[in-house]
């Protein structure tokens, strides 16, 4: 209580210095009068009681130092002192301060803005109770991947067999469609097992979980909403407990409503029960299967669990596939696609920092040679070289925060640009933000920030010859000491230039490699085209000529509208997740004992409308495509693709050849066709495809795929109504352009690669600033020597010469330093690089050559300043 | 002077001071520093000056506070007086000096 305040009392001194030390002056003045008048009465000359009184008083000053320690903090008042003079230094120069700030802000405000984003995403824990024990559990379960509709997770085994997991829950996620309370929309929803939100610690706002009995039922009819969903589909209106609503066609009970920001997995809005009865499940078409989410128990090892699983799974699986499973922490398997370019453009931004801080310490240099009369002056009265560099320090660190401040601003506004850009399936972004941590980790920044740009500076600054410095004029800058500060100087040049070089190089093989990717022919014609989703489940689309009826009349009703060059139905499209691939057996062939994915005869499953390969533009290579007769009733047919052709029968002629899914009862399907290859992603070399005809393989989701003469966004309006001309509760998901689709598929290379440019740009920016500051500086201290040149018959062109030649030196040998340190660097890019080497000898040339160009350009104006220097004028100068 | 000055023993003046406001009521840094010089019948040594960090840390503590008043010969000065806090303090100290004199007497006689 007491230290308490004395703490107070001591810091309220810190601010009332000035008057306290007048009260201090005042009190100690009147004890002596005090003193000076006993000694007159008691008789004694005033010089006598002058004298006496100081002597019974003691040392003045040094009862004063006592007096001050005592008073307040003495550290930090000398820093308040140090800062109230930075202050007052720097408001004497505007402009340096304001450059400066700028320099610190561009640094702090990107490397704010990308913590912000690592923050978020990376190093938060994720918010459920706690998260460090959550793990991911996936069986690399090849029956799964096979027939992702029939084959289930071995999770009941797992959850019964385990001892080193509390519980196992499981889930999968979808899409449900919801009719009624406005138009028909299509949520992203999860079926989850009772275990899920106890085991993530989250409950509902309203209401309540799922019981136990909700999740035996064979056909679960309970439903919770999340947080937004209420909020935008049902007004925040609480009535709604209880109430039903029209999921799938079929009649939900809303028991729960989750609370805000809660939407795991997958941004789920609508959790269900997950149905023990496979037919009950919710979501129709190909979903990414079942996914489990598990809580360690504190003593096991994500290691030993794994394993446990496995012998687990071994003894229950079928056996000619080995089962494997996957434990992953949660974390890391929700960020882990996403990692390796936000650590990069991490270390990138970090590099950015590290050129502002070499150009404000070649601006704090020549600041300080402006000032190194005043320097010299201190340290002539008295100060310490210590006590200086504290001074300088406090200065640039100033500056830095000064820069912070600002940099928090633009790091406000650049962490909007990184929410546009980081893909929007991207989990935990919505918590981007600048909370406290961001801040802290600003004002470490700042601090470090100052020291690093400040400190050599400083050093170099307070080491003045007194008498050299004081001497009118003698700045020493043509002195051997002015010449090391020329070499310091032209060092921090050639690091920026070699920093700049390296990020610059890692921006170009990005965008090299972007252009590359999204140049690449997927192999069809992805112009004029719009797709949309449609997912035909409930109960009036239990039969498959129900199915069938609704892909029918859609067809017909859409390919007589105007503008509407075809129309088809296929089960997955180009680059849109998730597709399935199936484990084949050709006929007079044994079926395959194991999965490789690379060599063996496994191809991706898609269905189709007979349209779907005229539409699209994918050439028949041999035999025939699908015709109005392939149906129900006639011979099982498939078109398949020229590399699944190559992998099946190398050798042979695939037509009239025969195959069937291994794992399921279907019988053998006859091969008509062979078409080209296409990739269903761009950067991965097409893959087997096999084409199956939707009137022989019922699918319960579709994608709708239009091919328009004009603009394709403009029929969507028209192509929603017939939809719901055939159905007028079928929602229908939003409209896309091919080009959209792809657009999207390609979000992740785009951002890192915009990022990393913007981070290079400003590094180019930052460098250049550098090195014309530089020449800059070194042509207005070198004035006297040019006049003399010219004096002795220089001419203009000598001068250029002269000053460019400098400057380029430093930007070569920056350049070559920037050269080997991308060489070591830029392997980090491999991983991220589309058709390009990370040593691309093309790109390092093209960047040193664009590096040098502009850094000519930044010698030549000094340069040409330089040529203008009057001889009479500089050689009076001195 | 017959008898040698002595110092101020360490960390005895905050009690001297306490206890001359106690007996004294307000009174000026000079007064206080006469005032334990002739208590002590000047054997003690007091470097005045050392007298106000004293004070000061008395006062940051809330055992005295002070305010400023004409002294006896209307000069402003400011005035320290004893607080309720510093009342207990200089009870408490007391008691722990008498004790300290008491077991020192002990040891010295044994």
């Amino acid at each position: 209580m007491t230290l308490l305040r004395v703490v107070i009392s001591r810091l309220v001194a810190l601010f009332r210095k000035r008057r306290l030390e007048g009260e201090l002056n005042e009190d100690l003045h009147t004890h002596l009068e005090m003193l000076v008048e006993e000694n007159v009465r008691k008789g004694m000359s005033p010089e006598e009681a002058n004298y006496a009184a100081r002597q019974s008083f003691g040392g003045i000053e040094r009862a004063k130092e006592i007096y001050r320690d005592q008073r307040s903090f003495r550290v930090a008042e000398n820093v308040l002192q140090d800062l109230g003079c930075a202050i007052r230094m720097l408001a004497k120069r505007p402009g340096f301060a304001a450059v400066v700030v700028l320099v610190m802000a561009l640094g702090i405000g990107a490397n704010t803005a990308m913590f912000s984003v690592v923050n978020a995403v990376l190093l938060r824990p994720l918010p459920f109770k706690d998260p460090g024990r959550l793990v991911s559990v996936n069986g690399v379960y090849p029956l799964r991947m096979i027939l992702a509709k029939h084959a289930r997770f071995e999770w009941k085994a797992w959850a019964k067999g385990t001892k080193t997991l509390e519980d196992i829950s499981v889930y999968v996620t979808g899409e449900v469609n919801w009719a009624g309370r406005g138009e028909p929309a299509r949520i992203p929803a999860a079926e989850v097992s009772q275990s899920f939100f106890p085991m993530l610690g989250v409950y509902p706002l309203r209401g309540r979980a799922f019981l136990a009995s909700e999740e035996a039922a064979t056909r679960p009819d309970a439903v919770i909403l999340g947080y937004e969903l209420w909020k935008s589909r049902c007004g925040s209106d609480a009535r709604i407990l209880g109430k039903n609503i029209q999921l799938n066609g079929r009649p939900f009970t809303v028991i729960g409503i989750m609370p805000k920001g809660f939407g795991f997995p997958e941004k789920s809005q609508l959790w269900m029960p997950f149905p023990l009865d496979f037919s009950a499940q919710m979501f129709g078409g190909i979903t990414f299967g079942d996914m489990a989410v598990a809580r360690l128990r504190p003593e096991a090892t994500i290691r030993q669990s794994a394993s446990e699983l496995e012998v687990i799974a071994k003894s229950e699986a079928e056996p000619r596939f080995s089962p494997e499973a996957q434990v992953i922490p949660l974390h890391q398997e929700l960020v882990g696609n996403i990692r390796p370019a936000l650590l990069l453009l991490f270390g990138a931004v970090a590099l950015v920092l590290l050129i502002a801080c070499a150009d404000v310490a070649n601006l704090l240099l020549s600041y300080n040679v402006a000032r190194s009369r005043e320097i010299a002056l201190r340290a002539a009265l008295g100060a310490s070289r210590r006590r200086l560099v504290r001074q300088l320090l406090t200065e640039s660190i100033l500056l830095s925060f000064a820069g912070a401040g600002a940099g928090v601003l633009l790091g406000w506004w650049a962490m909007d640009l990184a929410r546009i850009l980081i893909p929007a399936s991207t989990p935990l972004i919505a918590r981007i933000n600048i909370d406290g941590r961001v801040l802290l980790f600003t004002c470490g920044v700042a601090v470090l920030t100052g020291v690093i740009a400040g400190l050599i500076p400083a050093l170099r600054s307070t080491t003045v010859d007194l008498t050299e410095a004081l001497k009118e004029g003698g700045v020493g800058s043509r002195s051997s000491a002015g010449l090391g500060l020329l070499r310091l100087r032209g060092a921090f040049g050639i690091s920026e230039i070699a920093l700049a070089f390296i990020l610059l190089t890692g921006a170009a093989l990005l965008i090299e490699s972007f252009a590359r990717l999204t140049t690449v022919s997927p192999g069809f014609e992805t112009g004029h085209l719009l797709t949309t989703q449609v997912t035909l489940l409930g109960p009036r689309y239990r039969s498959r000529s129900s199915r069938q009826e609704f892909y029918d009349g859609v067809l017909q009703r859409a390919r007589i509208l105007s503008g509407v060059r075809g129309v088809a139905f296929a089960n997955t499209i180009p680059f849109a997740h998730p597709w399935v691939a199936l484990l084949l057996q050709a006929e007079g062939r044994p079926a395959p004992t194991t999965l490789d994915m690379e060599h063996g005869p496994i191809a991706i499953y898609t269905v189709v409308t007979p349209d779907y390969f005229r539409l699209i533009g994918i050439p028949l290579l041999r035999g025939r495509l699908f015709t109005p007769h392939d149906t129900r009733s006639s011979t099982a047919v498939a078109v398949i693709s020229q590399a699944m052709a190559r992998r099946l029968w190398p050798s042979e002629d695939p037509i009239g050849k025969r195959f069937r899914f291994v794992g399921a009862e279907n019988g053998w399907i006859q091969v008509v066709g062979v078409v080209a290859d296409i990739r269903l992603r761009l950067d991965v070399a097409p893959r087997p495809q096999m084409y199956f005809p939707m009137a022989q393989q019922s699918q319960d989701a579709a994608f709708l795929v239009v091919r328009t003469t004009g603009d394709p966004s403009t029929l969507s309006g028209a192509l929603r109504k017939i939809i719901h001309s055939v159905d007028q509760d079928e929602p229908v998901a939003a409209f896309r352009t091919m080009g959209q689709v792809m657009s999207q598929s390609v979000a992740s290379p785009r951002f890192r690669t915009v990022l990393l440019g913007v981070f290079a740009g400003l590094a180019l920016v930052l460098a250049i600033t550098g090195v014309y500051g530089i020449m800059s500086y070194s042509v207005s201290q070198r004035s006297h020597e040019i006049g003399i040149r010219m004096a002795l018959g220089a001419q203009k062109r000598d001068v250029l010469t002269l000053v460019v030649r400098q400057g380029m030196v430093l930007t070569l040998v920056g350049i070559g330093i920037g050269i080997a340190g991308a060489l070591g660097l830029t392997r980090f890019l491999s991983g991220m690089l589309y058709g390009i080497r990370p040593t691309d000898p093309t790109t390092f040339a093209l960047v040193s050559l664009i590096l040098s160009g502009v850094a000519l350009l930044a010698s030549y104006i000094p340069a040409r300043r330089a040529t203008k220097v009057d001889p009479m004028v500089a050689l009076r100068y001195e | 002077m017959n008898q040698p000055q002595r110092a101020v023993l360490h960390g005895t003046l905050d009690l001297m001071v306490l206890k001359t406001l106690e007996a004294m009521g307000p009174m000026h840094g000079f007064g206080i520093a006469r005032r334990i010089e002739q208590v002590s019948e000047n054997l003690l040594y007091l470097n005045q000056g050392t007298l106000y960090p004293a004070l000061l840390r008395l006062e940051q503590k809330g055992h005295i506070s002070s305010k400023y008043g004409p002294s006896e010969n209307n000069r402003r000065a400011r005035y320290y007086s004893l607080t309720k806090a510093g009342c207990k303090q200089l009870a408490r100290e007391k008691e722990s000096w008498q004790q300290m004199v008491a077991m020192m007497g002990r040891m010295l006689e044994a």
